[in-house]
Formats: C-alpha cells, sequence, structure tokens
C-alpha cells in the first residue's frame, strides 16, 4: 500500500484531468475559444503574473475575504455560543434567521450595493450575509450537541457560568469549531468571487467578468484555476493548525475505521 | 452528633403522565468518616438522591445538613457512572481541574496532582490522555480528580456499573483503600447488594418508587473482606428474602444480586 507510487497515486486523476483538457481542445473536439488547451491557460497564468495584475487580484480577493470571514465568525461564534447555550432564546430568533438563512449570496447583491455602493465594502458585507447564518447555525448545533453530563461535572467541582464556558465548553467545542471555520472559509471564497462581479474594479471575481466581457476566455479559466488553488490551499493550511490544536484525537474516525486492514 | 444529615428529603418529577414521586421522607444520619451504601432497584430515586446531595437538583421538600448547615455543594464531589473524564486533557490535567477552577497557582497544582497520582498508582499514565486508558482506568482518573479537590464528601453514584468484572474487583478494592488512606465519607448509591456488602460500614435498602428507605443493616464484617466469605453470601440471601417478601417490591429482576447479572439491567 505504502510503496513508492503513492504519491504517484493520488495524482492520477489529476493527470488525466489535465491530459483531457489539454487534448480536447488540441485535436479539436472542443472549441478552443470555449475551453483553451490547460497549457495555454498556465502560459497566460505566468504572463499575468508577472504583469503584477494576477498578484493584485488576488491580494484584493484575499483581503475581502480574510475581512469577511473575520467578521461573520466573530459575531457568529458568541452568538450561536450563546443560542446553543440558552434554548429560550433561540425560540425566539430562529424564525428571524430562517427567514434570512436560505437566501443565496447573489440575492444580496443588489441590496449590497444599495447600501454599500462600489468598493470593498459591499463585497464584504456579501460575504459577511453569506456565510454568518450556517456558520451560526453550525455553532449552535455544536453546542446543543454538548455532552452535558461533563458540564454537569464542571458544575460538582463549582465551576461558575465563565469557567464552565472556557474550560469546558470550549474545548468540547474545538472539533466542531475547525470543521465550521473551514466550512465558513470555504464559502466565505465562493462568495467573494460572486461579490466581485459586480461593484468592484480589482479582484478575481472581477478580472473573470472582465476577461468574459472582452472575450479573453483564457483568463477566465486563469481565474478558475486560482480560485481552486487558493480554496485548496488555505483549507489545507486550516486543517495543518487543527491537527496542531487537537492533539488528543479520539481513536479512530470513521475512515479510518473503515479503510485499514 | 451526624456529620451529614438528610432530612425528609422528597422530590417529584413532571412528567407526561403526570406528577411522579421519586423520592419520600427519606431521612438518613452519615457519620464522619464513614462508608455508606445506598441500594435500590433500577429507576427507584437512587440517583436523584445524590444529585439532591450534590446540590445539582433541589429537593421539593427537606433539607440536606452537613455538619450542621445547609450543605454548599463546593465541597461534596459526585463521581459518575461514567468517568466523563474530559478527552482534550491528560490524566494530570483531568485531575486538576477542580484545583484549577479554584484559581490556585499551577506549581501548586502540579505538587498536590502528582503527589496524589503517586499516591494511588497512577503516576506513570500522567501525561496519557483518556481514550488510552481502559475503563477501569479511566474510572480511577476519575476518582483521583474527585479526591484532588480534597472534599468532605465523596458521592459515588454506581462507579463500577459500566466495567467489567475483572475491573470493578480491582476498582473496589482500591476504594476501600483509598478511602482508608484519605479517611473520607463516602456515599455509595449501587443496585448490587454484593457490592454494597462488600464495601460499607451500613447499607441502606431503597424501595422502588416512591423510593422509602425499607431497611437499614449495619455490616460488621471485619475488613478486607471478599466476595467468597460464607457470612457475605449468606447475609446477601438474606436481604433478598426480606425483600421479595415485602409486598412493596412488585418485580424482583429489578434487583440483581451478582455482578454477572449487575450490566444486564444498566440503563
Amino acid at each position: 500500500m505504502f510503496g513508492v507510487s503513492e504519491p504517484f497515486k493520488r495524482f492520477v486523476l489529476v493527470f488525466l484531468f489535465c491530459a483531457a483538457w489539454e487534448l480536447f481542445p488540441r485535436l479539436n473536439l472542443l472549441d478552443p475559444l470555449i475551453l483553451p488547451p490547460l497549457s495555454k491557460v498556465m502560459k497566460r497564468a505566468f504572463v499575468l503574473l508577472l504583469q503584477g495584475d494576477l498578484l493584485q487580484h488576488i491580494y484584493q480577493s484575499l483581503w475581502r475575504v480574510f475581512a469577511g470571514f473575520l467578521l461573520s465568525v466573530a459575531v457568529a461564534f458568541p452568538l450561536g455560543i450563546f443560542l446553543g447555550l440558552f434554548k429560550k432564546s433561540e425560540k425566539y430568533l430562529e424564525p428571524l434567521f430562517g427567514l434570512f438563512r436560505p437566501l443565496a449570496p447573489p440575492a444580496w447583491i443588489p441590496v449590497a450595493i444599495l447600501w454599500f455602493g462600489i468598493g470593498d465594502k459591499p463585497a464584504i458585507f456579501i460575504i459577511f450575509v453569506g456565510t454568518f447564518f450556517s456558520t451560526l447555525t453550525g455553532i449552535t448545533m455544536a453546542v446543543r450537541r454538548l455532552d452535558k453530563d461533563l458540564i454537569n461535572v464542571a458544575f460538582i467541582f463549582g465551576a461558575n457560568l465563565r469557567q464552565t464556558i472556557w474550560f469546558v465548553v470550549i474545548p468540547s467545542l474545538l472539533p466542531s469549531v475547525f470543521a465550521q471555520l473551514r466550512l465558513t472559509l470555504s464559502l466565505s471564497w465562493m462568495c467573494v468571487v460572486a461579490a466581485e462581479m459586480v461593484a468592484v474594479k480589482k479582484g478575481i471575481g472581477f478580472m473573470m467578468m472582465e476577461a468574459r466581457n472582452l472575450f479573453r476566455t483564457e483568463d477566465i479559466f486563469v481565474g478558475i484555476l486560482v480560485v481552486g488553488l487558493i480554496g485548496l490551499l488555505m483549507d489545507r493550511l486550516l486543517n495543518m493548525v487543527e491537527r496542531k490544536t487537537i492533539k488528543w484525537r479520539k481513536g479512530l474516525s470513521a475512515h479510518e475505521f473503515f479503510e485499514t486492514g | 452528633m451526624s456529620f451529614l444529615k438528610l432530612v425528609n428529603l422528597s422530590k417529584s418529577f413532571n412528567t407526561d403522565k403526570g406528577i411522579v414521586q421519586v423520592i419520600k421522607n427519606i431521612s438518613i444520619d452519615i457519620k464522619k468518616g464513614e462508608f455508606v451504601a445506598i441500594v435500590g432497584p433500577s429507576g427507584c430515586g437512587k440517583t436523584t438522591l445524590l444529585k439532591i446531595i450534590a446540590g445539582l437538583e433541589k429537593p421539593d421538600d427537606g433539607s440536606v445538613l452537613l455538619q450542621g448547615e445547609e450543605a454548599n455543594s463546593n465541597n461534596i464531589v459526585l463521581v459518575f457512572q461514567n468517568p466523563l473524564l474530559f478527552p482534550w486533557a491528560t490524566v494530570q490535567e483531568n485531575v486538576g481541574f477542580g484545583l484549577r477552577l479554584k484559581g490556585i497557582p499551577k506549581i501548586k497544582i502540579e505538587k498536590v496532582v502528582l503527589d496524589l497520582l503517586k499516591k494511588i498508582g497512577l503516576n506513570d499514565f500522567k501525561s496519557f490522555y483518556p481514550h488510552q486508558l481502559s475503563g477501569g482506568m479511566q474510572q480511577k482518573v476519575a476518582l483521583a480528580r474527585a479526591l484532588a479537590v480534597d472534599p468532605v464528601l465523596l458521592l459515588m453514584d454506581e462507579p463500577f456499573a459500566s466495567l467489567d468484572a475483572i475491573a470493578r474487583e480491582e476498582l473496589q478494592e482500591e476504594l476501600i483503600n483509598i478511602w482508608r488512606m484519605f479517611e473520607k465519607t463516602i456515599v455509595l448509591v449501587t443496585h448490587s447488594l454484593r457490592e454494597a456488602l462488600l464495601l460499607a460500614d451500613i447499607v441502606y435498602v431503597l424501595t422502588p418508587r416512591p423510593t422509602v428507605i425499607k431497611s437499614v443493616h449495619p455490616i460488621e464484617i471485619p475488613r478486607p473482606r471478599n466476595a467468597y466469605l460464607p457470612i457475605l453470601s449468606h447475609l446477601e440471601l438474606k436481604l433478598k428474602k426480606e425483600l421479595a417478601e415485602s409486598k412493596k417490591i412488585g418485580n424482583l429482576d429489578n434487583l440483581t444480586f451478582s455482578d454477572s447479572q449487575l450490566t444486564s439491567d444498566k440503563l
């Protein structure tokens, strides 16, 4: 299983996909104007990188993502813990949140422009509303699933509310928190591209939309590649932090159970 | 003077089927340093009784007096049926939990905890995480966590019920050693007559709901006791018969008399 071929095995599908991407347009099975070959997209990516434009777009998008992501997490986490701990509060707030949750992030674009004009603010707003409600629900549910007996243990030892939250609730929540952070981050990244399609003058989304207007198909695919790669990278990064933080992982997780032996 | 005094404790719960009285007029006097066992069938108010003493539940009526005063839950610790250790903390951190809550300096906590771990033979496992330990070992850590805060009263809610027979016997022996070493007052709730007879100075037998005290039995068998002492089996049989004769006990299956059956009717 774990021979030399292992790294190769992992990328077999990626390699096949890239080969298909290269060959189909080259063999004229697909119009290169609709799907340019991978090599041309890569070449274009390097040109854009060297010109400095691409980095500027990436920088803008990343900045917006982090601002929106942090804002969303900063509001949703404490509120989610509160809602999870105090069931009565949720009774009143849930109908309100339930009203907004199903709205897709692009549905907020007109409101965002109306309220915040153009620039970073509407984009950050869209990331915020696009991620806030699902983050809130995720955290509320995680708190709801807390082991009540562990909290009883804290009370038995005379913990007050602050200590119970700090010493028991938060550590119990860490695994779900990291899962939620990864979800929120990838949602933010999805939202930013949608938000940048209108009302901004920089950013990956803007770059792709402009490329479409100018019929530069290669630039569109550069955008797609960049969005995918950065999303993947950010997720891996959070995953690394997660594994550094949660050293006490309990036994096997389900996939290990099914895949070993 | 009695150390812990339960005066006329009553408690009922609201359920779908109306009000169910769980505990009725329970009064018990416990001396300092005494090992008390409370035995009763599953579903009787044993756990509720412990929770009331621990301050996790409020009685509808009656009071809990510790050395003549209303009990303050801070110096009473309850050990649950499951170890309920914090999975993110090592053995050492788990045992130090109660001290940390009191804002004691870390260096002092470490000293107390390491000292305690040495005394009860857990020193080698101080940096283990709970999931790396066996069930019996986990329960021992839970016991150490309770002892670390030097409680005036140690309550135990079927602490060995989820263990296998071998681990249970080991821990029962350990518990007696710990009880002697630390000179604690212990109230142990169990549904095993044998466990109660093996460990306690005095055994209270409870009836099913509404739970009242059926009988009280001081156990004067010298320690160390073991489960194979004829007198123990004799007493067990006597209590069993006594319970069977009582019309109040509708269904005898609720009571288990040997360790092998212990797990079968556990919730």
